[in-house]
């Protein structure tokens, strides 16, 4: 069973998420300064007496009370009266208390004012609708039974609940959306069906489809990495090690492969591996090993003449390799037919498995160079079908092939979220994968017009 | 090389193409999840988890285990077995709040669960712990004396804090099967929980059944690595799982 991502709800609710943000931001800009000043204003706490009455203790309470409500009344009283005053080109402008502010028309999407728009913020009581709409995608009963636990209520500055109060989930919705309840967002996480960890994730995806750039950066930053995107942060750290390794890559390109090997099986030895999010996760990719696949098509490039130098043995490499990916086929339906699952000898599954991912099993590394090595061998660069009309978006598609592979791995995201949403069947699969085939070659074809273009200019 | 040696190896490579392409297209999604009938019967019953329900209308279980528990080779945390059982539980008792805790750590087995039994399990003070072991031991050919000794002694540590257990065997899977003695680590985990008294949820002889009476193919529930769970597989283990643990709750 999959969880259904129902698509067309997701961008009805982003559009009421957008409105919601223009008005929260407006709110939330007229109310920051007053809350400012509040912390700024609250009494400093009166150093701890060396003998304790609680007689003087109820009294200095009170007073402190008596102090913070008066501070409060006088906050009030100068925020509901307007100020004015004039900006650069003369015109009179609202002096608003607030360090930012907009005022922003939904139906014309016009910004008819702004102070310090541009600043960055942290999103803070907004994320809160983000809450509220992955909660209700969740599919949640909203009469759902909640205890208030004290892991919700510890350290929320502004809540209305204390710890063991029972109420339902849709009350904790009223309190979050309407009371901006800190505790109530919490709970609403802790109860729902993805737990508290699983929420977090759920929004982020959430934040990939609402706000691409930022999760653009979050993923540049390889903090953000929702499934099928495990692939871009290995890609992201081994393209910055060639930045220090490429001098020797290029003087000593074997040796600098013997370096990345020595690496791959110490790595392998002792299980080094990157820590990821959630806390006790680790990198799905290992970058320790996995850089040995880059590092072996890098020394490759930089000899430029590996095929020539394998040429003698032809003889020998060429059925090894035909071998190899025959045993590996054999396996490889071994999987799918349970009669050939018989055929396969325990000894022999004893020696393969597991044909790990994340290490870089060996295994998967020989079956790789076993299928370049004939491709190289089968496919010279001047064969006649290359130059085939059929041919050319394959052709384009490799001229291109850092930016094909960076759009392919959003739109392998992509393709995950619609399967997930229509459900996993042969039509759905056949036409997503056309689709995002066609997606890659037309922006291969771009690329190359634009080059092109480029290069006329 | 000569002309005729480049055609045959040409096509070999083309039959090579095309049986993998029959690889990518497996069988389409069968949403049973079989079992033979007393594959459910996990030979204990829970009392302790029906007198927490009825007491805190709560059910809080800690799934204790390695890869196969965090979900590794699932498209996502909601995939994994105990994301699963979780759902079947709160839906069958919906006014209980259950809690699962997702306690999984990959490559681990019985030596590095017993060092984090005090804070992965005891500090959730749950109800029932799922507890999940054995494959890595076998994978690492831990002496079955000791594995014996030491599930035993963990099982003597979580009842001695009141803490009911169900025992999960290893997967069926390519890598598992192909081991010498990987039966001896099954008897190992059914002599334990006969000894203890313990509930046992028999993952191996289920995954068996899809295999061979089912005749699912490998490839339906496995991951291509030969060793881990995929979605189907994860999901169909916890709703089995979730299942069983009901029929084990006293009414």
């Amino acid at each position: 069973m999959l969880i259904r991502v129902p698509v067309g709800r997701i961008v009805a609710s982003l559009a009421a998420g957008a409105a919601l943000f223009c008005i929260g931001a407006v709110s939330e800009a007229q109310t920051a300064g007053p809350k400012a000043e509040t912390t700024a204003t609250r009494p400093a706490r009166s150093t701890p007496k060396s003998s304790y009455s609680a007689a003087s203790a109820k009294a200095r309470r009170a007073r402190l009370a008596r102090a913070r409500a008066a501070a409060k009344a006088r906050e009030a009283r100068e925020a509901r009266t307007p100020r004015f005053r004039v900006d650069e080109s003369g015109r009179e402008v609202p002096d608003v208390r607030a360090e930012a502010a907009i005022i922003y028309d939904p139906e014309t999407r016009e910004v008819l004012w702004g102070d310090h728009v541009e600043d960055q913020r942290s999103m803070a009581s907004i994320t809160k609708v983000m809450t509220a709409l992955v909660f209700l995608d969740s599919g949640a009963d909203l009469a759902m039974p909640v205890t208030v636990q004290r892991s919700d209520v510890w350290r929320a500055s502004t809540t209305y609940l204390r710890s063991g109060y029972k109420l339902t989930a849709g009350d904790l919705l009223n309190l979050l959306l309407v009371g901006s309840d800190n505790a109530a967002a919490r709970a609403l996480a802790r109860v729902s069906p993805y737990e508290s960890t699983g929420f977090i994730e759920q929004m982020n995806l959430l934040g990939l489809v609402q706000e691409p750039t930022r999760a653009v950066l979050e993923t540049a930053l390889l903090r953000f990495r929702p499934a099928n995107l495990d692939v871009l942060p290995l890609y992201i750290v081994v393209l910055a090690s060639f930045a220090l390794t490429l001098p020797a890559l290029r003087r000593a390109p074997w040796l600098t492969l013997a370096g990345s090997a020595l690496v791959y099986f110490v790595a392998r030895r002792f299980g080094w591996n990157l820590a990821a999010f959630p806390e006790g996760k680790t990198w799905y990719f290992d970058p320790f090993m996995w850089q040995l696949a880059f590092y072996l098509g890098a020394a490759f490039a930089a000899d430029g003449r590996v095929g020539e130098r394998l040429r003698p043995y032809a003889k020998l490499l060429a059925p090894t390799a035909v071998v190899t990916l025959l045993i590996a086929g054999f396996i490889a339906l071994s999987w799918e037919f349970n009669a050939l699952g018989h055929m396969v000898p325990d000894w022999l599954g004893r020696l393969i498995y597991p044909i790990d991912k994340t290490t870089l099993d060996p295994l998967r590394l020989l079956h790789f160079l076993a299928l370049a090595y004939l491709a190289q061998l089968l496919i010279r660069p001047d064969a006649t079908f290359l130059r085939w009309p059929l041919a050319s978006p394959l052709r384009r598609c490799g001229e291109h092939s850092l930016l094909v592979f960076c759009i392919g791995t959003f739109l392998s995201f992509s393709a995950h979220i619609a399967l997930d949403a229509w459900g996993p069947t042969l039509t759905a699969q056949l036409l997503v994968s056309a689709l995002g085939i066609g997606v890659l070659i037309a922006v291969a074809y771009i690329a190359d017009w634009y080059k092109k273009k480029q290069a006329a200019a | 090389m000569s002309h005729r040696r480049g055609t045959a190896l040409r096509s070999t490579f083309v039959a090579l193409a095309l049986t993998s392409a029959c690889a990518v297209f497996p069988a389409m999604a069968k949403e049973r999840c079989g079992y033979l009938p007393g594959q459910l019967r996990l030979g204990a019953e829970l009392p302790k988890a029906r007198a927490a329900m009825n007491a805190r209308k709560a059910l809080e279980v800690v799934a204790l285990g390695s890869s196969s528990t965090q979900g590794y080779g699932a498209t996502s945390p909601f995939h994994s077995y105990p994301a699963e059982l979780l759902r079947v539980l709160q839906e069958s008792y919906p006014s209980i709040k259950v809690t699962v805790y997702n306690r999984g750590i990959g490559g681990q087995d019985v030596t590095q669960m017993l060092e984090r039994l005090e804070r992965d399990v005891f500090a959730e003070h749950p109800d029932l712990v799922v507890w999940q072991l054995g494959t890595n031991a076998a994978l690492r050919s831990q002496n079955v004396a000791q594995f014996h000794r030491l599930l035993a002694g963990g099982i003597a540590r979580m009842h001695a804090k009141g803490i009911e257990i169900v025992l999960m065997t290893p997967q069926y899977a390519p890598a598992f099967n192909a081991l010498e003695n990987e039966e001896d680590y099954l008897a190992a985990m059914r002599e334990v929980a006969q000894e203890t008294n313990v509930a046992l949820f028999p993952r191996y002889e289920i995954m068996k059944f899809w295999f061979e009476n089912e005749r699912l193919p490998y490839a339906r529930f496995i991951n291509r690595d030969g060793l881990h769970l995929n979605d189907f597989g994860y999901t169909c283990i916890g709703r089995l799982l979730g299942e069983a643990i009901k029929r084990a709750i006293p009414r």
